[in-house]
């Protein structure tokens, strides 16, 4: 089911690093779209851009050339602090390694962004995060500190509460990369399960990408698109 | 509750040691800037209060002709507000067995009702018994008397002793303390004032006047008042106008709030720069979370709201424990006060604006310092944050190849390494730390230097015991009762009494001392610090001291002026200046003096020289002296030994040394604190790191010398810094001492002080270590696993 097939777009984003020796192209004249549900993995060596291409795409980073749009709008022109609202209420980020507040339980880690972004009811908030937990199954663990969760776990907690706000777009960047491949197949059935609900999805990874379920694989090459 | 801010709470709660030790440096900050408020607050309002309180005298007034003024009509007058005879007769008391204090023995009109000039009923009678007296407080003390009610002192009255009994005590805060002045005040009814002193009652009238509010004023008033009386036929022959309302040793209270005042405000911004720079570390450790949070889609505010909430739960904490204990300790510091000064401690409760001053100090000082590393931390970018290079960024530009060229072990070297790796860090904590050893070290340098000030004036004048005689008397009559003393080198007499300086400013009978000298006299060696000594020359020659120059305005020396000594004008020239701790005095040639004014060589003062020189051989030398007074017909006004005498100068600066240095000493702890807390943010900043180096084999013997290292490092750079700091603060604070002490204007001389050096060098080692040491060993005590699995 294709709703709508620019539904995140990008057109020759390059990004440059000022480096001592001159000008580094982490990325180089990309152009991509990703349709609405899709489920999409980018793949690729360690340093060939795909952090770099994720970040830009969430505007957690600015494209140094071209433009950036998700769902029409200009994603590349908006200032951090529209961005930040914007992107609690339409992106969930899940990051490799260092995610959830250290400080707070796993329940409180998911109230958090819903507090933030303040869309869902404050009623509903402790039933959707626990609902969320349970979806990822570690809702035994929700009253423990992240500290206190194997790393599995802990990237679980990370995607439901990537989900808090029920974004429509997850991002993931090397989210099984520390996993072992039994806990790693856990996490890819989750993110199965959410591209079924209709989230579009996309997932940095530098592993084999064949026995996945995506409906694409674009891999990244020195900050170029490689053609399959 | 709010989630944001149960992360605040937890963050807290998470690492106890820090905010133990962030909460504590709060603490002990504020505790220090609040008592410095509180105590200022009720200081600087009780002693002019106890002072005003007592309705103290505008003017005193002498005269032996008052029976021709009419006391009722004379305060009828609308610019009187009261008026009262209150005579006074300088006697001499014996304080103990074979020791003699001046007495000021006050003859008083109505114990129970007092229109001006009051003093309180503290115990025993209010109203002396016929034949007996009341004593001022301060005089009970037994620093200088064992004097009780139900004492019978000796008190010498003229040629002869009798016993005055005390029956009471009582408290008049309008004197001088009796214990730095080594006085008694004495109060007695006018007929047994009478009956004892054998003077006649009524020679001196003490008014107030209405609708005076300076000095200035009431001279000018006091002037018109002596015309009229002179109209009258009442001649005035001595007119006392105190400071208007001011305590006599007001001063004294001056230099202590000042003090207080400008180490307060030293150690506020020692404590401002503690909590902005633990708050700025507790930041950059939290710059992966705050780029978290903003990811997750929390916005500046609500990211800034979570920080605030941080520094305002450590604001109220130490504001809880700290605002009790200043009010406590500010009034325990002002009691200390009080008591040197002898007055009461009147405020019972602090005012409203001070409470709300140390609430905005405590809660929101610390909010608006951290303000600055918050919002740095806010800003930066998701992207950096999470890539955690925002905050820390630039911090590692030294360049550090210099360092590791230098022949260390690799200890050193890496202790210097992470000393230099936070810049900015290191160098508030220097600038810190050498501020503490500056004004520690000044603090020392300028108490060495009044010691040495006091010493050479001691030294100044050779003589041993000086008897002042109250009237003047012939040569031989001084001197008979003194033939048969022993341990006498030898002894020189001299003349002196009341002159006036003919000035514009007041041509009341304001005197000032005399002091007729031989102009050759070996007794005195003084401090001159303009000019020369006198000289036995025409035109007559005088020297000032400083006192004299500043009370009676810019005097040139080379210059002539008018001296009035005893009803003759003379000419003088003034030679010279000099520089003692004394009232204001002018010294002029005996010969001259007793050709023009004393020609029948009357004298008034004995100068013993001792001829064996020890403190026993003089009191023996003293007590001698005092009993062939007691046997003789001279009419003594008091008898002192020089070492009393500095005694009695020291006791008016030791309360303000005293403070000195323990307020000194106080911004030294308080500059170790800060210490402590950035070794302690070094250390909690490096907890992975040194999870590391146990990793890669380091014993936690190695990390712990790193880190005493590195505290040592620290404690050497500000030493030097310090002391470099402590010169020119020396030198204003030996000009401001000596202008306070001298006169204006007048410094003292800068003395270093090698003790003081040695305890600043040790104190601030010994601080330094243990401020490294203690986080040190926590840093040991943290597990490899531990340190390695540390955010
Ligand atoms: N801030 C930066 N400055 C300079 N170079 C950078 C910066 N960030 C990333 N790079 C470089 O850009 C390239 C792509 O990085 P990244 O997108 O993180 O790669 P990947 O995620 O594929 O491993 C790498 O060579 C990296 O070194
Ligand atoms: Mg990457």
């Amino acid at each position: 089911m294709k709703i709508n097939n620019d539904f995140i777009q990008l057109i020759n984003v390059s990004k440059h690093y000022e480096i001592e020796a001159g000008q580094f192209k982490a990325l180089k004249n990309i152009s991509l779209n990703i349709a609405q549900g899709e489920y999409l993995a980018i793949s690729g060596k360690s340093g060939s851009g795909k952090s770099t291409l994720l970040n830009i795409l969430t505007g957690i980073d600015h494209p140094s050339q071209g433009e950036v749009s998700i769902n029409s709008r200009q994603i590349h022109s908006m200032d951090e602090s529209n961005l930040s609202g914007w992107r609690g209420a339409n992106i969930g980020i899940v990051f490799q390694f260092f995610q959830l507040i250290p400080t707070l339980s796993i329940l409180e880690n998911l109230l958090l962004p819903m507090e933030f972004v303040n869309i869902i009811p404050k009623k509903g908030r402790n039933t959707r995060a626990q609902s969320l937990l349970s979806d990822v199954g570690i809702l035994q663990h929700k009253d423990k500190l992240p500290a206190a969760l194997s790393g599995g776990e802990q990237q679980r907690a990370a995607i439901a509460r990537a989900m808090a706000n029920d974004p429509p777009i997850l991002v993931a960047d090397e989210p099984t990369g520390n996993l072992d491949s039994k806990t790693a197949l856990e996490v890819h059935t989750i993110f199965n399960k959410l591209v079924a609900m209709g989230k579009t999805i996309i997932v940095v990874t530098h592993e084999n990408v064949k026995n996945n379920k995506y409906d694409r694989v674009i891999t990244l090459h020195d900050g170029e698109i490689q053609k399959a | 509750m709010n989630v944001s801010l149960k992360k605040s709470w937890n963050d807290l709660k998470i690492h106890p040691a820090r905010t133990i030790l962030l909460v504590f440096a709060l603490i002990i900050g504020f505790w220090g800037i609040g008592t410095i408020l509180v105590s200022y607050s009720i200081l600087n309002n009780d002693l002019n209060e106890n002072y005003t309180r007592t309705k103290p005298a505008h003017v005193v007034l002498k005269s032996d002709n008052f029976d021709k003024l009419n006391l009722s009509e004379f305060i009828s007058q609308s610019e009187i507000e009261s008026a009262e005879f209150r005579d006074l007769s300088m006697q001499r008391i014996e304080v103990y067995p074979g020791k003699w204090l001046p007495l000021w023995l006050f003859g008083v009109e109505d114990f129970n009702n007092f229109n001006l000039a009051k003093f309180y009923k503290e115990r025993g009678n209010k109203v002396p018994d016929s034949g007996t007296m009341l004593i001022e407080r301060d005089g009970q003390n037994v620093r200088i008397s064992n004097l009780k009610i139900g004492s019978k002192p000796n008190v010498r009255i003229g040629k002869k002793n009798i016993n005055i009994p005390v029956t009471g005590i009582v408290f008049d805060p309008s004197q001088a303390p009796a214990t730095q002045d080594a006085f008694i005040y004495g109060y007695t009814d006018k007929k047994t004032f009478q009956k004892i002193v054998g003077e006649s009652a009524n020679q001196r009238l003490i008014f107030r006047l209405n609708n005076v509010a300076s000095k200035l004023q009431i001279e000018e008033r006091t002037k018109k008042i002596i015309n009229d009386f002179q109209k009258k036929g009442i001649v005035i022959s001595e007119v006392v106008i105190p400071q208007y309302q001011e305590h006599p040793h007001q001063f004294q209270l001056n230099t202590l709030l000042m003090l207080n005042a400008a180490i307060g405000l030293l150690a506020f911004i020692m404590g401002a720069v503690l909590v902005s720079q633990l708050m700025s570390a507790i930041l950059s450790q939290q710059i992966r979370q705050i780029g978290i949070i903003k990811a997750i889609g929390a916005s500046k505010v609500q990211a800034l709201k979570i920080y605030l909430v941080m520094v305002l739960i450590f604001g109220l904490a130490s504001s809880i424990v700290a605002i009790p204990l200043s009010v406590i300790s500010g009034y325990g510091y002002a009691e200390f006060v009080a008591a040197n000064l002898n007055f009461n401690i009147i405020t019972t409760s602090l005012p409203i604006p001070l409470y709300l001053l140390l609430v905005i100090l405590g809660v929101f000082l610390p909010l608006l310092l951290s303000l600055p590393p918050i919002l740095k931390g806010i800003r930066v970018s998701v992207h950096d944050a999470i890539n955690d290079y925002g905050i820390s960024q630039n911090t590692q530009s030294v360049k550090i190849g210099v360092l590791s060229s230098l022949p260390f072990s690799s200890n050193i070297t890496l202790a210097l390494r992470n000393s230099f790796r936070r810049k900015k860090r290191l160098m508030v904590t220097v600038f810190t730390m050498s501020l503490g050893v500056a004004i520690f070290s000044a603090s020392f340098n300028v108490k060495r230097s009044l010691e040495v000030f006091l010493a050479n004036s001691r030294d100044s004048m050779k003589h041993d015991v000086q008897v002042v005689l109250k009237e003047q008397a012939p040569l031989k009559t001084a001197l008979e009762p003194f033939d048969n003393l022993n341990n006498i080198e030898r002894m020189e007499t001299w003349n002196g009494g009341k002159g006036r300086l003919q000035t514009d400013l007041i041509s009341t009978p304001n005197g000032i001392g005399i002091v007729a000298l031989p102009h050759n006299t070996d007794l005195v060696k003084w401090n001159l610090i303009a000019g020369r000594w006198l000289k036995p020359t025409v035109p007559i020659e005088i020297v000032m001291n400083q006192q004299a120059i500043e009370k009676f305005g810019k005097h040139t020396v080379g210059e002539f002026y008018p001296i009035k000594i005893k009803g003759k004008l003379i000419n003088t020239k003034l030679v010279g200046i000099i520089k003692e701790f004394d009232s204001p005095k002018i010294y002029i040639n005996k010969d001259q003096y007793d050709a023009l004014v004393n020609p029948k060589h009357l004298v008034n003062s004995l100068m013993f020289v001792a001829g064996t020189k020890d403190y026993n051989s003089i009191l023996e030398l003293k007590k001698e002296i005092e009993n062939a007074i007691a046997m003789s017909d001279l009419n003594i006004l008091y008898v002192m030994s020089q070492a009393e005498r500095a005694q009695i100068i020291y006791d008016h600066l030791n309360i303000i040394l005293i403070i000195l240095v323990f307020l000194a000493f106080l911004v030294l702890i308080v500059s170790a604190l800060g210490m402590a807390s950035a070794t302690g943010i070094n250390i909690i900043e490096r907890v992975r790191e040194i999870g590391v180096m146990r990793a890669i084999g380091a014993t936690p013997r190695i990390i712990y010398n790193i880190f005493v290292t590195e505290g040592m490092l620290i404690s050497g750079f500000s030493i030097t810094l310090g002391l470099l700091m402590a010169a020119p603060m020396s030198y204003l604070a030996s000009r401001f001492f000596g202008g306070l002490i001298l006169g204006d204007n007048t410094s003292l001389d800068l003395t270093l002080s090698l003790s003081g050096l040695a305890i600043t060098f040790f104190a601030t080692f010994i601080f330094g270590w243990i401020a490294s040491r203690v986080p040190a060993r926590k840093a040991i005590q943290v597990s490899t696993r531990e340190a390695l699995s540390y955010e």
